[in-house]
């Protein structure tokens, strides 16, 4: 018997969420389709989710049901990608659906779609099946321009991952990054599979340590008035940004809470770099160390209440924590020589930073209490500069494994190391929020 | 020639012989005193030696006596020591049952204090993992778990080591959670509790935020000057006086 999930249609705008990636406002429709989903079958589908550590599906390809085919961009492959990108799935990617592969494979669950493509305009239907039944289980529409394919793609694995793990999936977020090329350093945004890179700063100089805030803003450090400045910039558009914290000392790596609605960064205001935060209109400053070490790198706990930075007090840049106030200093590194770059997973459970141990820089993670500090890069190469995932899932990082600079995605238990970029010269990533 | 010869011989013979016999007799007078003499002497020695005798005879009944008498001390030593070895058997055996009983208590001892060392350092192990999950908990954000955890550590083990800074970070979790009431108390009895515990500079830190905000400029600088005053070289001091400036 057919059920409706949802209660009603209604009408999405996915205008406001494209458009804080430079992409036109499109009027999208997405509505329930009619998904028979009986109350035994969707306890089965919960009972399957968790039963596997990677969760056997199968993403058989669109057909068109009129109209062109797709070129490129291919939302079946897209939605493939980031499936098994999360770890959590074990993919079969079939042309067909073919209930032999299904049965072999020990598949209960597939993706299937269609979609039709008329002009530049597409509209695609996806679902997620029962792959013996073939009944819907969840099923969505999506209408916008053809260019607009992967977002749709993205989309559609969100709301799988959503609704299989009740969690939020990772697919619909960005990555800022400088691109180095030499005296000219420019803030760059991606998706976060590395497509669809485009710049953000358009001046000739040096930008540095990109940070992501809210509603499409976002800071960084640019040399355009001589010396180190913090500038803040839009998602929007691409330009000189405007002058933030403009001062004739170093302003230096800002990190963003979302929940305090404040900045951290370092400044050489008080002669050496110290740590302070402001609020996001620059008010407000509040200076939190006070002494004769370089304080720098601050990077805010999820819940906003502690900030983890790098200081060299006792000599070598060690893992520090603090509270928000600048209160509870306590110690989380004692090994390695050198520790730079903390960030602090969404999950509140582990801090990254990188450590240089043996002549080489790698990723390690380490609990807010000092505990339990575990290498997770291996590989050859220098990796520097982790950023978590939304959902804390995955570290990028940049790195020259492959002899060039470029960045990588990794999960925190070493597994899952995937190459994102391949531009030559990518690094400092920040990934966003959701 | 031969009679004067004679005679002359004889005259001196009867010369000698005269001589000798006068030398004789006073030889034999002489001797005769000395045979008196040593007859005296001999008496003497007699009359000594009957005395001797008797002292002997004496001594030796002395003797005699002292010998019974010893003969019976040493049948009472004698006794005495049997009894005594006896009672040294009947102490040996007692002092046994008693060494096997202290054995048998020091060794209750030993294993009521390992035991007692045991359950302290179970209870050591128990409150410092229950801090440590407690901490985690805050610094993830779970405020409320954390406060229940740091409240179950005060309630629980008032007297462990990790009660004093449980104390200290339920205020914590108040503040976090902008309870500015609840924290003011918390920091305040901590004080009261711990004046001179670790957590006393960031405690009066954070009262003084808490005045500081409420503009109780008067008490926010009473706890500032304390601070200052009690951690002179701490991070949070340096913050206070800074914020006093302004």
């Amino acid at each position: 018997m057919m059920r409706t999930v949802l209660s009603s249609a209604f009408v999405f705008c996915f205008a406001s969420s494209l458009s804080r990636l430079r992409l036109p406002g499109i009027l999208v429709v997405v509505c329930s389709l009619l998904p028979a989903v009986s109350f035994a079958e969707r306890i089965d589908l919960e009972i399957y989710a968790g039963t596997y550590d990677s969760v056997p599906i199968a993403v058989c390809a669109f057909p068109p049901a009129a109209g062109e085919r797709l070129k490129k961009d291919l939302p079946w492959q897209t939605i493939a990608d980031d499936l098994e990108f999360s770890g959590r799935f074990r993919v079969l990617r079939l042309s067909e659906r073919d209930t032999t592969q299904l049965a072999a494979e020990n598949i209960g669950i597939t993706i299937e779609g269609r979609y039709e493509l008329t002009g530049d305009t597409l509209t695609m239907e996806c679902r997620l099946c029962d792959a013996f039944s073939q009944e819907t289980i969840l099923g969505k529409r999506f209408a916008g321009l053809e260019s607009e394919s992967r977002k749709m793609a993205h989309r559609f694995a969100n709301i799988v991952y959503e609704f299989l793990f009740s969690e939020r999936g990772i697919f619909e977020s960005s990555i800022l990054f400088i691109r180095d090329n030499g005296a000219v350093k420019t803030v760059c945004c991606m998706d976060y599979d590395g497509r669809n890179v485009r710049a953000l700063t358009s001046a000739s100089t040096i930008n540095l340590f990109p940070c992501f805030a809210d509603s499409g803003i976002f800071f960084w450090v640019s040399y355009l008035k001589g010396t180190p400045d913090l500038f803040k910039g839009s998602l929007r558009g691409a330009g000189l940004g405007e002058p933030f914290i403009v001062t004739k000392h170093t302003e230096t790596s800002p990190s963003y809470s979302p929940v305090e609605m404040r900045l951290a960064y370092a400044s050489s205001e008080d002669g050496n770099l110290e740590i302070y935060t402001c609020d996001i209109d620059g008010g407000d400053r509040k200076q939190l160390t006070f002494n004769r070490a370089v304080d720098t790198s601050p990077c805010w706990s999820p819940e906003g209440y502690n900030i983890a930075f790098i200081s060299d007090r006792t000599g070598q840049p060690q893992l520090y924590v603090m509270d928000n106030e600048g209160a509870n200093v306590r110690r989380l590194t004692f090994e390695g020589s050198y520790q730079d770059s903390p960030a602090w997973s969404p999950r509140g459970n582990l801090i990254a930073y990188t450590s240089l141990r043996n002549g080489k820089y790698d990723i390690w993670v380490i609990t807010p209490e000092g505990k339990d500090a575990r290498q997770v890069t291996t590989k050859a190469g220098s990796n520097e500069y982790p950023s978590w995932s939304s959902n804390g899932s995955h570290i990028v990082f940049h790195s020259i494994l492959g002899g060039k600079s470029e960045l990588y995605a990794i999960r925190p238990d070493g597994t899952g190391l995937k190459r994102l970029t391949d531009v030559g010269n990518a690094r400092m990533p920040d990934w966003s929020q959701f | 020639m031969t009679m004067i010869a004679f005679h002359r011989c004889w005259g001196k013979l009867t010369l000698s012989l005269v001589g000798c016999l006068f030398h004789s007799c006073t030889y034999f007078k002489s001797l005769r005193a000395d045979v008196d003499t040593l007859a005296r002497g001999v008496d003497t020695l007699r009359i000594e030696v009957r005395e001797l005798n008797v002292r002997t005879a004496n001594l030796m009944e002395l003797v005699r006596l002292s010998r019974a008498d010893q003969q019976v001390r040493l049948d009472e030593l004698e006794k005495t020591l049997e009894s005594m070895g006896g009672a040294i058997v009947e102490n040996q055996a007692k002092l046994s049952k008693i060494d096997e009983k202290t054995q048998a208590l020091k060794q209750g001892w030993e294993e009521r204090a390992r035991a007692d060392s045991l359950a302290k350092a179970a209870e050591q192990a128990e409150t410092q993992s229950l801090f440590d999950v407690a901490i985690s908990d805050f610094n993830a954000g779970r405020r409320a778990v954390a406060l229940a955890g740091f409240e179950d550590i005060v309630r629980r083990f008032p007297d462990s080591q990790k009660a004093e800074e449980a104390l200290y970070w339920i205020g914590e979790c108040h503040y976090a959670q902008k309870m500015k009431v609840e924290a003011e108390k918390t920091y305040l009895q901590y004080l009261k509790l711990y004046p001179a515990g670790m957590k006393v500079c960031p405690a009066l830190f954070k009262l003084g935020q808490i005045y500081h905000a409420a503009k109780r400029n008067d008490e926010r600088n009473a706890a500032w000057n304390k601070l200052i005053e009690t951690c002179p070289n701490s991070e949070e001091s340096e913050i206070a006086k800074s914020r006093m400036k302004k």
